[in-house]
């Protein structure tokens, strides 16, 4: 199985995608590619810049459409270009007032929230939720896996 | 492996460290493979549930920083747009015509005309040769009349021995 680690790079190969293939793969995920920038960085501007930037350098990749986890894979670049984009516009103080008092019923989704949408490293999250590792990784188990019944 | 490390994995949120670790047990799991596969369908679905589709001239953009398209580059959608201004008329206005053109397209008020003109050269011609034939009988008829007192005169005639 490819590496996520391979998957993720963004080397530009010789071969070129056709443009029928990079607007088909334009139209299948460039709306959740948005979504999640969207919901990091709120500057419509500034979000259409990265998704821009997103898809000219995945598509210089040549992606293959029917990899099953291509969509995984754009779902990170996303979501790590924004997180860096809003790094550099907001301040350490800002990204640390986010709300850190779950309940016990929506703690998976306040763990979700904090490591996906902030950034936030599991380590951190169990540090000032004053909870274990293992438990920051079950609650984003849970989370995630509440995807499938949503 | 511990509970949530395959999605915490997948979504990207471990260190280059754990990510070698999954990688490796990954590399000799069938079983954990497929999970993760599973994973990979289900996050997408919920990601696509939460799509927002992004403006339409964002894809031009894409292509167009591709180098493989000829539309114009982008700029934000909030971005004052000035549209370019349009050339002054310097001389007469022309309407260019292709002559290899086979077709011609006119103003559709021509149809009701083209059809009035249709019918009323039908009507013409059908009155053409009914009055072609009417009058045509009638000089036989006139023909056949002026004949005929010349035959009724005939038996009236005294005879020469008489």
């Amino acid at each position: 199985m490819e590496s996520l680690e391979h998957r993720d790079k963004l080397e530009v190969l010789p071969v070129k995608a056709s443009p029928v293939d990079q607007i088909a793969l334009y139209d299948r995920y460039s709306a959740m590619a948005y979504g999640i920038i969207l919901q990091i960085v709120p500057q419509p501007e500034l979000a259409q810049k990265i998704l821009v930037d997103l898809f000219t350098d995945l598509l210089r990749t040549s992606p293959d459409l029917n990899d099953s986890g291509l969509g995984c894979t754009i779902i990170r670049m996303a979501r790590l270009r924004s997180l860096e984009i809003r790094r550099s516009a907001d301040s350490v103080a800002e990204r640390s007032g986010t709300s850190f008092s779950p309940t016990q019923g929506n703690l998976p989704k306040v763990v979700f929230n904090l490591s996906f949408w902030h950034g936030c490293h599991p380590n951190e999250i169990a540090e000032r939720l004053q909870i274990s590792g293992s438990d920051v990784m079950k609650a984003i188990r849970e989370y995630i896996k509440s995807f499938q019944a949503s | 492996m511990t509970e949530g490390f395959l999605e915490a994995y997948l979504m990207g949120l471990t260190t280059q460290q754990e990510r070698a670790e999954v990688e490796q047990l990954l590399g000799q799991d069938t079983e954990l493979q497929q999970q993760l596969e599973e994973l990979e369908t289900d996050m997408e679905q919920f990601f696509m549930r939460h799509a927002v589709p992004p403006p339409p001239g964002l894809k031009n953009a894409v292509l167009h920083q591709l180098g493989g398209s000829e539309i114009q580059p982008w700029a934000p959608e909030t971005q004052e747009r000035r549209r370019p201004p349009e050339p002054e008329p310097t001389g007469p206005h022309y309407v260019h015509v292709d002559v290899d053109e086979t077709h011609i397209r006119v103003h559709k008020y021509w149809r009701p005309a083209f059809i009035a003109v249709f019918v009323l050269s039908k009507i013409f011609l059908i009155l053409g040769l009914y009055y072609y034939f009417k009058a045509s009988s009638l000089e036989k008829e006139m023909l056949r009349m002026q004949a005929a007192p010349v035959q009724q005169m005939a038996p009236a005639q005294p005879a020469p021995g008489q």
